[in-house]
C-alpha cells in the first residue's frame, strides 16, 4: 500500500503554509484490523546540493495516527517559517526543499512518498516560478 | 555615543586595522625574542626590519588613514533590505583635524557572495564565489567634522538570493565603500548588511509595469 500525497500548490511563500491531502489505502480489505502500518509522519524538508558539504533541516513536521486498518485521508497543513531560506539555484550551492510522508511500518522497511517544493519569498506568488534567482523580464 | 535617527543604525566596519596593527606588533615581537636567543640582538633585528618594512609598504594607505581619520560609520536601516529594492544609505567619516574637503566622491561595491564549506579527508575548505555586483558612484560633501555621501544601492531581485547561514552553506551581502578625492585616505571598508527573504512591492506581480 503506497502513501498518497495530494498537494493543493507546489509553490509557497514564506510564512504561508503547504496544504493537501493525506491517503492511504487500508491494508487487505479494510475490516481487519491487524495492519502492520501505524502512523505517517509528514515532513516539510529543506536541503542544500552543490559543492559545498549538505545541509539538511526538517522545517515542520506533522504526525497521523492510523486506523486499525491502516488506512487515513485526512488533510494537512504544513507552516514555512519566516525565518527558512528560499529555494535557490545558485552557482556554488541550491537549496531544495521537499515533504516527505514516511509510513512507520512494524517489523519492515518504511514506506515513503516525497514530493519536490518551492519555497519563495514574501510577496513572490505570481512572480516567482522556479527557484531563484528571478528571470530577468523580457525587454 | 553614536545616534542616528529613528529606524537606522550605525554601522561600523569589519575588521579594525588597529586590531590588525596590535597583531602584527605581538607577533613581531615574539620572533624577535626568538631570533635573539639564537643570532643575539643585533642579527636578529635585521629580519623584523625587514618585516616592518613590509608591513608599511602593504599597509601604508591603512596606516596613514588610521593617523589622519576615524573609522567610518554607515547609516543604515535597523530592518533588513528588501530583495529588488534601491533603498538609500548614508555614509560617514570624520577627520582627526580641520580638512577642506572640496570635492571629492564616494565609490560603493554592493556585493552578494555564495560562500560553501566542504570537508574532504581531514581537510575542511572554504570556497566563496560572488553572484552580483553592482557599483555606485557617489559625490561626497566636505563637513566641518570631515565627509558625508548619500549612496543609492541597487539589490538584485534577480540575482543572488536573500541572506542565509546554514551550517556549511552561506549567502551573505556586504559594502566595499571607500572615498577618493584629495586629502583623502585611499583605505576601503567593509560593511555588512542583511537581505530579507521578501520581495519588494515595485517587483510584485502585477505591479510591474506601475
Amino acid at each position: 500500500m503506497t502513501v498518497g500525497l495530494e498537494l493543493d500548490d507546489l509553490v509557497c511563500q514564506l510564512g504561508d503554509r503547504f496544504t493537501g491531502r493525506l491517503t492511504r489505502h487500508a491494508d487487505a480489505d479494510g475490516v481487519l484490523g491487524d495492519s502492520p502500518a501505524r502512523s505517517i509522519q509528514l515532513v516539510l524538508r529543506m536541503y542544500t546540493e552543490g559543492r559545498g558539504d549538505t545541509d539538511r533541516r526538517d522545517v515542520t513536521n506533522q504526525n497521523f495516527d492510523l486506523e486499525a486498518h491502516g488506512g487515513l485521508n485526512a488533510a494537512f497543513s504544513l507552516l514555512v517559517p519566516e525565518t527558512s531560506p528560499v529555494s535557490y539555484d545558485g552557482t556554488l550551492m541550491r537549496v531544495m526543499y521537499e515533504i516527505e510522508a514516511r509510513v512507520d511500518l512494524k517489523f519492515a522497511r518504511d514506506e515513503k512518498s516525497a514530493h519536490q517544493v518551492l519555497v519563495i519569498p514574501v510577496g513572490g506568488l505570481g512572480v516567482y516560478d522556479r527557484p531563484h534567482p528571478l528571470p530577468l523580464y523580457p525587454s | 555615543m553614536l545616534s542616528s535617527p529613528p529606524g537606522t543604525v550605525l554601522c561600523k566596519p569589519v575588521g579594525s586595522p588597529r586590531k590588525f596593527l596590535a597583531a602584527f606588533v605581538i607577533i613581531t615581537l615574539f620572533v624577535w625574542l626568538f631570533l635573539i636567543a639564537f643570532f643575539g640582538i643585533v642579527l636578529a633585528a635585521i629580519p623584523v626590519l625587514v618585516m616592518v618594512a613590509l608591513f608599511v609598504l602593504v599597509s601604508k594607505n591603512s596606516l596613514l588613514a588610521m593617523m589622519r581619520w576615524n573609522q567610518p560609520t554607515l547609516e543604515i536601516s535597523s530592518t533588513s533590505y528588501a530583495i529588488g529594492s534601491t533603498p538609500t544609505i548614508v555614509y560617514s567619516r570624520k577627520s582627526k583635524r580641520v580638512v577642506d574637503i572640496v570635492s571629492c566622491s564616494v565609490e560603493c561595491l554592493l556585493v552578494c557572495e555564495e560562500r560553501v564549506t566542504y570537508t574532504q579527508g581531514t581537510d575542511t575548505t572554504s570556497v566563496a564565489r560572488r553572484v552580483y555586483e553592482s557599483e555606485t558612484v557617489s559625490p561626497g560633501q566636505g563637513t566641518a567634522e570631515g565627509l558625508v555621501a548619500v549612496i543609492e544601492l541597487d539589490i538584485s531581485a534577480n540575482r543572488g538570493s536573500p541572506s542565509f547561514k546554514l551550517r556549511n552553506n552561506e549567502v551573505r551581502w556586504f559594502l566595499t565603500v571607500s572615498a577618493s578625492g584629495p586629502l583623502l585616505p585611499r583605505d576601503s571598508h567593509t560593511f555588512p548588511i542583511e537581505v530579507a527573504p521578501v520581495l519588494d512591492v515595485r517587483h510584485r506581480a502585477g505591479l510591474q509595469d506601475t
